[in-house]
């Protein structure tokens, strides 16, 4: 299949025209010949056939043919060739700017009205390219296609003398510079008007004597012009745009030629439309009706009558056929012969050898200068040149310069032969020749992807053809390729873009775009640019949309730097476009679904759309549209996805360049343009401004951690404590009302209340949000704008937000009556220039009811912030009267005030305080109650023994105010006493509740204040036996002063029990306590003989026990009431009565607190709140012990309560109901926990101080007795006393203690002569409660010593208490009664030897020796 | 002389980047191709130089400080991140007909040459270098797989999270260092 050449692969024709020709053709409106001519080509009318070497034929369908003006080409000629080039660039350059804008709109109107156009497979702005290479008729030095084929002498018979005309022409010298080839065919044309002076047998008779002197390539050609009548205009095809002449003095550069005057252009600017369809086959030139191609209007037209055009197109024709093609014919032949001897085996081996000694090419400055050495040959052609003025018409055909030349690029015979061939269509011979010619490096690599079929080496061909083109400019050492050879490579770049068929040079064979890119190279110029358009586009038509958008991007970027901006920004559309939207992939659907994320979710890279965008809002802003900036601008602010890849990796590569702080420079940058553009765009186009409804694509605020506060919250308070405290009222109320407590999350009328919004900045750098305020509307109503009577919102002029800064803002709100609010916005001027509104609704929870629901993502509503603004009839606020921080030492009191302001519209006359169960707090109620001062030195405390905890306290305001209520904007303070029972950081919160009277419903406000408590006193207690029957125990009493500087004074030291009445042991003063240090006191113990009965609690607690241990419902009865003796000890003469009130209160709940610590820990199953009705407050035998202390030197005072000190035995008096718990059919639980927390529960009964059982006998052995004794008289007998004595105060119990020899075990290594008794050595008793015995034993003596008391048992049994005993003296009527069997035994058993380490004696001195 | 690693997620979602710039000497030794391949890459840099000297000025008068976000002559991040996602077009036509993991040198953008490396689980790793060192890059494509193997044995990781393990980069850091 014969391929399409380009056009400018075509022969050139020169017509040198006489000036009588000339002026004849002006006068009738015509052009210049050559452009009248050209208008006839290419020939297609008919088959043409040509002869290849082997005489076989070659139809041609097309014959192209240029001709051109031979004066135009020789001043061109002289132009350097480098000059020229660059000239060329910057006219391709000039001409596509002044249309870019155009052909933009062009093409986005066509794509944007979505049917298939002309511009759908080409582009314009190349096909004008292309117009202008193909466009180029001016011979260079490295090829020969422009080359003139043929020379025309045309002249007319108008002329005075035609012959003689002609003659003149032919004797012209041709002024062409020595590179140009000279073969060409020499050709007379002879123009007869219809107003010529010869007549037709004249004008014929002149013809032949032309043919006769010059030739038989000779022509006449009659023309009917001039008409009188103008004739009709017959469109034409718009000629090939053509460099302008370099400029002149007078001539600007770059101007394009005014139309020529025949080629009168319908629309202004025909000749420059952008429709071109000159490289267009089907513009066939002889049809006379408009040819059928898109815009025909705009297209050239042609004053011509149809019979003139019939004439010259035959002329054309007979030109074309009879002589040209038959001339270049013979001149192949001839060429090829020439070429296939000097292929020859001689001619063959000399190349191979010169090959061999390494001329492989050579640069085309080295070409030129060996150009310039061969001066013979170049004299020879020259001198040929001139003989060729001879009569014979056909010029030499050796005349060229001479076959075997070395030069590279120069145009040499083969050349010439193997462009003949190829415009003949002998393409054998042409690729031969192209080959031998690519093989000596001569060229030819760019031809021959036009002639061969389709393979790689097409690819590598275009690649060598470039770089053979590119290495050669490596002369000049630039950064940047010549202009001739950027034009070269454009060239090529142009060729096989027309040449090659569509289909193959988009095939995966040849990638013909990457030739068109390798062409581009890195050069600037605005073709270059469009080339890399060109191959951009044709990747896309290609499918390869990635590689597509990064040519684009390239072209675009070389388009904005040349300046041709319209064009640049739709190229860059075209690249962002195809980046935004990547091919489809064969992903499995499961790809995305099994991770949850939307396909549209995908993330590419991430700086690309930023940077095009900038680039484009940078263009649009710089050519105009500050809109259009400004929508892309504001999409740049985009926050980054979370699916980006982390930047650090780019960021820090080998310790390199930051790119964070580009990040965020960049980000700087986008936004100081934002701010311009926003700010130019308000302040010139005020009316666009208000429709281009801009929105921010940022948001700030978080919504999801806005919280709405009300003056009556208090910032520090835990919101838990809170609820607690709330719970609590509403327990308490239970019991007595029915009136619930409103609770306190509402605003007030004309009060304010804060929204925090928390602003985070997803930018980083620092952004101005001015103005900033919310949107409020009324619940139920539509309208987001409120009246202006329902609330002001706070307006806050300006917030500045640094990078990436996380802020809170409250705005305050205050609402005119009573509303439901709701938050709908917030609102704001992004840079104080731009308006933005956020929404604050969050979205509501995921919904999953229905199966529709639980397969697609479905949301409930969503939730906005909600408001609810009430009357401000009862409100109080209420605050610390000193709000100083607080550091209080452990146990002080410290007197505290509270003010409560009633800033409400209605009285309050009931107020009740909430405190936290733990916290000690009295309040002071009634003024006229005295501390009652009292001096004596014991008093007893009647308790409630309950564990209830505190109720909230009601304030009596008539005694505190002197009016029965709190009128609105009175104020009231209430006196409290705070006690630091515990040490740390705590908060001390009161809820205050009130109400206007009685059923209606309660209000409330709260307080709270923060206080530290540290460790001041530290008071340890001990108990022991006491060695007399009268205080049977003694307790010793530690206080420590812990602080490090201050001395602290106890003033006084009273302990409290129901059972027992302590005394100090020795009057000592309390003195002062220096630092660090410890005071030690005693006291002893005896049993109170007030005391009241003891088992009536013990057995309240065992009957509740019971229930618990049976599983049964435990009954809510309080324990039994309990009097407490409380002994004070002091050295002053005032007493701190405990009866005081507050006193009383604080020990109370310190106890309280205490015990249900203790009991909530050794009965976790036990629920809590049966602990009050199970467990008593005071244990029956407990002592708790009361120090006061003052600090003189920091102006405290306080007290310490040490409880829970037990003296006495037990005898585990719950061991019946455990017993019996233990001994129940236990009920089978299919749960392994039910079983084993029910076990846990009775060793937890079985383990606690209700179940406490010991020892009840004290054994005190006579210790430090001394005997005398004469050992000269014998051995002796020593008496011990041995004393045990009963501490139960409840049982009797039943002793039996051993005498013996033999040492225990483990105390065998005293230091003291064992004991030897002797006489009776058991001795048994019964011991009534808190009786006492003593034994007498006998110590066998034999030599004076040390003996030591040990060596003894006392086994115990405690018996019932069942008889009432009465403490008789007579022990052995007791015994003797008991014995009788009334004695009953409670199973309990104990065995008792001397304490390791007792080192009780009697020493036996021996008098005989004194 | 700098490299460029991207991975790549079967949708073509970067999940990890890297830029490593080599200390080693560059290899100047051309191909035997060479000479047929355009020899303009010396030239890489013509354009941000023009950029520099101001070619541009008049257009962005008032826009001075936008000179750090210019589309430069092949250095900026939104270029190479461009090349590397044109070249994904080739990667998968290599892909379609090639069965090896290792895909050499795949495409060339300027002086930038193109290697991938895909994985069984379709993972793409592309990798932008200037000078030929197929070699290193097959041993640093593998060191890289094997790393990212042992990231995705974490059960939280998808094939859509990016990887911000700082001991997967680090080591990846340490491969490039190695090998490139």
């Amino acid at each position: 299949m014969a391929p399409t050449l380009p056009s400018s692969l075509s022969p050139h024709i020169c017509i040198l025209a006489s000036p009588d020709l000339q002026e004849l053709l002006e006068s009738c409106a015509l052009p210049p010949l050559h452009q009248i001519l050209q208008c006839f080509a290419p020939l297609s009318q008919g088959r043409f056939t040509t002869r290849t070497t082997t005489l076989t034929s070659v139809p041609h369908s097309h014959f192209a043919i240029r001709f051109s003006d031979l004066k135009e080409i020789e001043t061109a000629t002289h132009e350097d060739e480098e000059q020229r080039a660059g000239r060329t660039l910057d006219w391709i350059g000039a001409r596509i700017a002044s249309r870019s804008t155009r052909w933009v709109e062009l093409v986005e109107g066509e794509a944007a009205s979505g049917k298939g156009g002309v511009w759908q497979d080409r582009t314009p702005w190349w096909e004008e390219v292309k117009r202008c290479i193909e466009g180029d008729h001016v011979p260079t030095t490295s090829e020969g296609w422009n080359h003139p084929t043929a020379i025309i002498f045309a002249t007319s018979t108008a002329a005075a003398n035609p012959l003689q005309a002609l003659h003149d022409l032919q004797s012209r010298s041709i002024d062409l510079p020595p590179w140009v080839d000279n073969t060409h065919l020499r050709y007379n044309l002879i123009v007869h008007p219809s107003n010529s002076p010869l007549t037709e047998p004249i004008a014929e008779s002149l013809f032949n004597a032309v043919k006769k002197q010059y030739g038989l390539h000779s022509y006449l050609l009659p023309l009917s012009i001039p008409t009188p009548a103008p004739p009709p205009s017959v469109s034409a095809p718009s000629p090939l745009p053509r460099l302008p002449p370099p400029p002149t003095f007078d001539s600007p550069p770059l101007i394009a030629r005014p139309d020529p005057v025949g080629l009168a252009a319908l629309s202004t600017r025909g000749g420059e439309s952008p429709v071109l369809r000159s490289p267009d086959p089907q513009a066939v030139p002889n049809q006379h009706e408009p040819p059928p191609s898109p815009i025909p209007p705009s297209a050239s037209v042609l004053r011509l009558p149809e019979a003139d055009i019939n004439r010259t197109g035959k002329f054309v024709r007979d030109f074309v056929t009879m002589s040209l093609i038959p001339w270049m014919e013979k001149c192949v032949v001839d060429w090829n012969e020439q070429y296939s001897s000097s292929r020859r085996l001689p001619s063959r081996l000399f190349s191979s050898t010169r090959r061999l000694f390494g001329s492989g090419y050579t640069p085309s400055g080295a070409s030129s200068a060996s150009i310039t050495s061969h001066g013979s040959n170049t004299s020879t052609s020259s001198s040929a040149r001139f003989t060729h003025t001879s009569n014979s018409s056909v010029s030499s055909v050796a005349s060229t310069s001479s076959l075997g030349h070395a030069g590279g690029s120069g145009v040499t015979q083969q050349r010439r032969l193997a462009e003949f061939a190829t415009i003949l269509g002998d393409y054998k011979l042409a690729t031969s020749v192209w080959e031998s010619l690519r093989k000596e490096g001569r060229g030819g690599s760019e031809i021959l992807p036009l002639l061969l079929s389709p393979s790689p080496a097409l690819a590598l061909h275009a690649a060598h053809a470039l770089s053979t083109l590119r290495s050669s400019a490596q002369v000049y050492q630039s950064t940047e390729a010549p202009a001739n050879v950027q034009l070269r490579a454009l060239v090529y770049a142009v060729r096989w873009d027309i040449g090659i068929d569509k289909r193959d040079f988009l095939s995966p064979i040849l990638e013909g775009e990457r030739w068109l890119v390798q062409a581009a190279g890195s050069a600037e110029e605005p073709p270059s640019a469009l080339l890399l358009a060109h191959a951009a586009f044709l990747s896309e038509k290609a499918g390869s949309r990635r590689r597509s958008a990064l040519w684009y991007l390239f072209s675009a970027d070389r388009l904005e730097r040349a300046g041709i901006k319209p064009l640049a920004m739709y190229l860059f559309r075209k690249a962002h476009e195809l980046f935004e939207t990547p091919p489809s992939k064969n992903i499995s659907p499961s790809f995305w679904e099994g991770e949850g994320i939307d396909e549209k979710d995908r993330q590419g890279f991430d700086a690309v759309l930023p940077a095009i965008e900038h680039e484009l809002g940078r263009l649009l802003y710089t050519t105009g549209n500050t809109q259009g900036a400004v929508y892309y601008f504001l999409e740049l602010l985009r926050p980054p996805t979370p699916y980006n890849p982390p930047h650090y990796a780019v960021t820090a590569a080998n310790g390199m360049a930051l790119m964070e702080s580009k990040q965020s420079s960049s980000n700087k940058v986008y936004l100081e343009d934002l701010r311009v553009t926003l700010k130019h765009f308000k302040a010139t186009e005020p009316d666009k401004w208000e429709g281009a409804a801009l929105k921010l694509p940022l948001t700030f605020c978080q919504v999801k951690e806005t919280r709405i506060r009300f003056p009556g919250d208090t910032i520090e308070g835990d919101a838990a404590e809170w609820e607690k405290r709330e719970s609590a009222w509403s327990t308490f109320w239970s019991t007595q009302g029915k009136e619930k407590l409103e609770k306190s999350g509402k605003a007030a009328v004309d009060e304010a209340f804060w929204v925090d919004l928390v602003l985070r900045n997803p930018l980083d750098v620092e952004v101005v949000l001015s103005g900033f305020t919310l949107a409020v509307k009324e619940a139920g109503s539509e309208e987001i704008s409120p009246a202006e009577d329902l609330a002001e919102i706070e307006v806050i002029d300006d917030i500045v937000l640094g990078g990436k800064e996380i802020r809170t803002i409250p705005v305050a709100i205050k609402c005119k009556r009573p509303a439901s609010l709701v938050i709908v916005h917030a609102i704001y001027d992004f840079l104080s220039l731009l308006p933005a509104t956020e929404s604050l609704a969050v979205r509501g929870r995921r919904l999953h009811d229905t199966p529709h629901q639980r397969q697609n993502k479905v949301y409930a509503p969503d939730i906005l912030i909600k408001v609810d603004v009430e009357e401000t009839g009862q409100r109080i606020h209420a605050n610390f009267v000193d709000d100083r921080h607080m550091a209080l030492a452990h146990g002080e009191c410290k007197p505290l005030s509270l003010n409560v302001t009633n800033s409400g519209t209605l009285t309050i006359n009931e107020l009740w305080i909430v405190a936290d169960d733990e916290d000690e707090v009295w309040i002071h109620q009634n003024a006229d109650s005295q501390d009652p001062s009292t001096s004596k030195a014991s008093e007893v405390l009647h308790s409630s023994n309950s564990l209830a905890p505190a109720t909230p306290i009601r304030i009596s305001i008539d005694e505190l105010h002197q009016s029965p209520g709190l009128a609105p904007g009175e104020s009231l303070q209430i006196p409290i006493l705070l006690h630091a029972a515990r040490s740390g950081e705590q908060d001390l919160s009161f809820l205050f509740v009130f109400r206007e009277a009685g059923s209606s419903s309660f209000h409330c406000a709260r307080v709270t204040r923060r206080y530290e408590v540290r460790p001041f006193i530290q008071i340890g207690a001990s108990s022991r036996p006491g060695r007399s029957a009268e205080n049977p125990f003694v307790l010793n009493v530690d206080v420590e002063n812990v602080v490090t500087s201050s001395t602290l004074r106890i003033t006084q030291i009273t302990t409290m029990s129901p059972t027992w009445s302590c005394n100090a042991v020795a009057a000592e003063s309390l003195a002062l306590l220096a630092p660090q240090q410890v005071a030690r006191l005693a006291f002893h113990a005896k049993p109170w003989n007030r005391s009241f009965d003891p088992e009536e609690v013990t057995q309240f607690v065992s009957r509740k026990l019971a229930s618990v241990l049976q599983g049964e419902k435990v009954d809510p009865s309080e324990p039994p009431l309990i009097d407490i003796l409380c002994n004070h000890y002091t050295t002053d003469e005032s007493i701190h009565s405990i009866l005081a009130p507050a006193i009383r209160h604080f020990i109370h709940s310190n106890r309280r607190i205490h015990v249900a610590h203790s009991t909530a820990a050794a009965h976790p199953h036990i629920p809590a709140n049966t602990h009050r009705s199970i467990f008593p407050l005071y244990h029956p035998s407990s002592v708790d012990i009361l120090v006061f202390w003052e600090s003189p030197a920091q102006d405290r005072s306080g007290f310490v309560l040490l409880p829970g000190i037990m003296l006495g035995a037990g005898h585990a008096p719950l061991q019946e109901i455990i017993n019996t718990a233990e001994n129940t059919k236990a009920k089978r639980s299919m749960y392994a926990e039910t079983h084993r927390e029910r076990h846990e529960i009775l060793q937890a009964v079985k383990n606690c101080e209700w179940n406490a059982e010991m020892d009840p006998v004290v054994v005190a052995v006579q210790d430090g007795a001394e005997v005398a004794h004469d050992f000269t008289k014998g051995p002796c007998h020593a008496p011990v006393a041995f004393t045990l004595r009963n501490l139960s105060l409840t049982n009797p119990c039943r002793v039996t203690l051993r005498l013996s020899a033999a040492h225990p075990h483990g105390t065998e290594l005293s230091s003291l002569l064992p004991p030897h008794y002797a006489g009776r050595l058991t001795h048994r008793a019964v011991l009534a409660p808190s009786e006492s015995v003593t034994m007498h034993a006998k110590l066998w003596v034999t030599r004076p010593g040390c003996y030591a008391l040990d060596c003894w048992t006392v086994e115990t049994e405690v018996g019932e208490c069942l008889p009432p005993l009465s403490a008789s003296a007579d022990t052995t009527q007791i015994l003797n009664a008991h014995s009788t069997g009334g004695w009953r035994s409670r199973g309990l058993r104990y065995i008792q030897s001397p304490p390791g380490g007792d080192v009780a004696c009697i020493t036996v001195t021996d008098i005989s020796r004194s | 002389m700098s490299h460029h690693l991207f991975l790549l997620s079967p949708s073509d979602t970067p999940l990890y980047q890297l830029t490593h710039y080599s200390s080693k000497p560059s290899q100047t030794i051309p191909s035997p191709l060479a000479s047929n391949l355009p020899s303009w890459s010396t030239s890489a840099f013509a354009g941000t130089l023009t950029a520099l000297s101001g070619a541009t000025s008049a257009s962005q008068a008032h826009h001075a400080q936008g000179g750090t976000v210019r589309i430069g002559g092949g250095q900026d991040r939104h270029v190479i991140q461009m090349i590397a996602n044109a070249s994904l077009d080739v990667i998968e036509e290599v892909m379609r007909k090639e069965n090896a993991m290792y895909l050499k040198s795949v495409d060339k953008f300027n002086e930038w040459t193109i290697s991938a490396f895909v994985t069984p689980g379709n993972m793409k790793f592309v990798l932008l270098h200037e000078t030929r060192n197929d070699d290193g890059i097959k041993a640093f494509f593998n060191d890289v797989w094997e790393l990212y193997v042992k990231t995705m044995l974490n059960p939280f990781h998808t094939a859509h999270t990016p990887i911000r393990s700082t001991v997967f980069d680090a080591r990846v850091r340490a491969s490039a260092k190695k090998y490139l």
